[in-house]
């Protein structure tokens, strides 16, 4: 029987397959740069999934960049995978490619402290002045009673 | 039944409603581009009805108020990011110009340190060359004319800093005294039973303004509202403003006050908190670390040039003029103390061509004698330090900038004014208005009729 979740189930799991077969057949500091374009495309889309709200695009990318990032540790284990790849404009291509990353790995840092302050803020409000501990507004007294003397027995 | 005049007032209470709802679509046209404006809708109620017999008749319609449309959660989030973009403004404002201190240039303290070993390094080669001797003094004059310049540059950063505190106070009392005088506008206006939507707009925009200065809080009192610094402070109560100043203190560095209270580490948010973090907690960082490298620096070849001896066979006297006890200012009063190259002290028992003293101090540059690190490698600390700062600040900065402007968009599209959504609103009050001008129309023909009929019975 086959596995219900595999990588082809996963969002952009075929774009994917094709980097993986890039990194190993072809100039690994090409690949690196390939890796780091996605990587980069990748925390752009999570970044404006986060600003609109878009939770569902937000998991989605976030599976996204953490396939990458595993693709990301394997590369770097593979000895001739070197950071500088093989000429000086490619090394500084690299450079360049992995700054920006970085940056945009810091935007999103700082993004995620903001949307999480402003749901703590939101949270805050719609829990009005009281403690959580009496029935939602929604659900009748008596019911939540109920609950309370069955747990009891 | 009602009365033909009383039908009359009540389609005159059409025309007078609809015309000023399209007063409303005139002024939310006007503004379509000012920035900050709330569009406003018109309220329309019924008029109170009347009771005549077992019939109730209506009596129009009353145009209640011109509301404004705004979202108090969104303007109290916008605020919050704009002081942070403010803060983050300046620092990373004031961290780009310390970055240029230690960039790599040739003039850079790296460099020097590195010419200055490389200097010694040819000396031991031939310990009696008068000329590498002096290659020896130059590359020291220049490594001290670095550290002068750097510790410089940061002095008068601070003090450019210093500068714009005074004057960011300056704009926040300025700020604060408009507050305080369209809160007393608003009050009278909404007293008087009107809204002061544009007053209510006007004071949000300059509530902008002061927010990217300094950190505030808003707080709704009636028809006013009370600003505060985040950490209480007074600065607007209704229609009265408190003016904040600055004071030397010790440092010779202006520090603001409310009142009698220093409250200069309380601000930590808008330009204000973002120049005061620069001045006082980044750059005298940086002065303390430059001060720690020279005052090491400095001591290590002074240690090893006493223990040798010059060309004369003397024993060395100090280098660098000794820094002072601490270490504080090291870098800025940093100075070659000989001027004759003979007394550079490369050998160690006291002949000329002996160089183990040269050797001595040349393997400086890689021994651990500044705060357990090699003078370069601690140097290229301090430079990753800056670099990292300024990186981690501008990527804060880029966030606050994609959140304001997230934010704004979320506020034009509950404020802004909608062209196509005015342009329908228009037709819709020009034709009710058509409308009740044509009831007004049938009801003085059917007074005309009235008025004939009466003529004729006569």
């Amino acid at each position: 029987m086959q596995p219900t979740t595999n990588q082809a189930n996963l969002p952009g799991a075929g774009c994917h397959a094709d980097l993986h077969a890039a990194l190993f057949d072809s100039d690994p500091g090409q690949s690196k740069l390939a890796l780091l374009s996605d990587i980069e495309d990748g925390l752009r889309g999570l970044q404006s999934a986060l600003l609109s709200h878009n939770l569902e695009h937000v998991a989605a990318a976030t599976v996204q960049l953490a396939l990458y990032q595993a693709e990301l540790k394997r590369m770097l284990l593979i000895p001739s995978c070197g950071p500088a790849g093989k000429s000086t404009s490619g090394a500084r291509q690299l450079r360049t490619a992995q700054w920006q990353v970085l940056h945009l790995g810091r935007v999103q840092a700082a993004l995620l402290a903001r949307v999480q302050r402003s749901l703590t803020a939101m949270a805050n409000a719609l829990a009005g002045r009281e403690a959580s501990y009496h029935p939602p507004a929604s659900v009748p007294v008596s019911e939540f009673s109920a609950g309370v003397c069955r747990c009891r027995v | 039944m009602s009365s033909l005049n009383a039908s009359l007032a009540t389609a005159l209470s059409g025309l007078q409603a609809e015309q000023g709802a399209l007063e409303a679509t005139t002024n939310n046209v006007a503004n379509a581009n000012t920035p900050g404006y709330s569009r406003e809708v018109p309220v329309l109620e019924t008029s109170d009805p009347v009771t005549i017999g077992s019939l109730t008749f209506g009596t129009g319609v009353t145009l209640e108020s011109i509301e404004s449309i705004r979202d108090p959660i969104l303007e109290s989030q916008i605020q919050q990011e704009t002081q942070t973009q403010g803060q983050l403004n300046s620092l990373v404002s004031a961290l780009q110009q310390t970055q240029t201190t230690f960039s790599s240039t040739t003039g850079d303290i790296g460099t020097a340190i590195s010419n200055f070993f490389s200097s010694i390094n040819q000396l031991a080669t031939s310990p009696a060359d008068l000329s590498l001797r002096q290659g020896v003094l130059t590359a020291a004059d220049n490594l001290a004319s670095a550290f002068n310049a750097a510790a410089n540059n940061l002095t008068e950063q601070r003090t450019n800093l210093d500068d714009s505190v005074e004057q960011t106070v300056g704009q926040i009392n300025q700020l604060t005294g408009q507050i305080a005088q369209l809160n007393g506008q608003i009050n009278q206006a909404e007293n008087a039973g009107g809204t002061g939507g544009t007053l209510i707009d006007q004071r949000t925009e300059l509530i902008d303004q002061l927010s990217s200065l300094v950190d505030v809080s808003v707080i709704p009192t009636g028809n006013t509202l009370t600003l505060t610094t985040a950490a209480g402070t007074a600065l607007v109560a209704g229609q009265q403003s408190f003016q904040l100043s600055t004071q030397t203190n010790s440092s010779g560095e202006q520090d603001v006050y409310s009142g009698s209270t220093d409250i200069t580490s309380t601000i930590v948010s808008g330009q204000l908190g973002g120049i005061l973090q620069a001045r006082d907690q980044q750059i005298p960082s940086l002065q303390n670390q430059l001060d720690t490298l020279a005052a090491g620096l400095a001591n290590a070849v002074n240690g090893v040039q006493t223990a040798g001896y010059d060309l004369n066979g003397a024993q060395g006297t100090d280098l660098f003029a000794p820094p002072p006890g601490g270490g504080a200012g090291a870098a800025a009063s940093m100075s070659v103390a000989i001027t004759d190259p003979s007394l550079i002290a490369a050998s160690s028992d006291g002949t000329s061509g002996d160089n183990s003293n040269a050797n001595a101090m040349y393997a400086l540059s890689n021994q651990a004698i500044v705060d357990g690190q090699s003078p370069s490698d601690y140097y290229s600390g301090i430079v990753f330090n800056v670099g990292n700062a300024v990186s981690n600040a501008t990527a804060e900065q880029s966030a606050s900038n994609l959140m304001l402007q997230q934010l704004d968009d979320q506020r034009s599209a509950v404020s802004g004014v909608s062209l196509n959504e005015e342009a329908a609103n228009m037709i819709q009050y020009q034709q009710a208005y058509a409308a009740s001008a044509q009831v007004i129309t049938a009801i003085n023909d059917m007074m005309y009729d009235v008025i004939n009929m009466t003529t004729l019975t006569t």
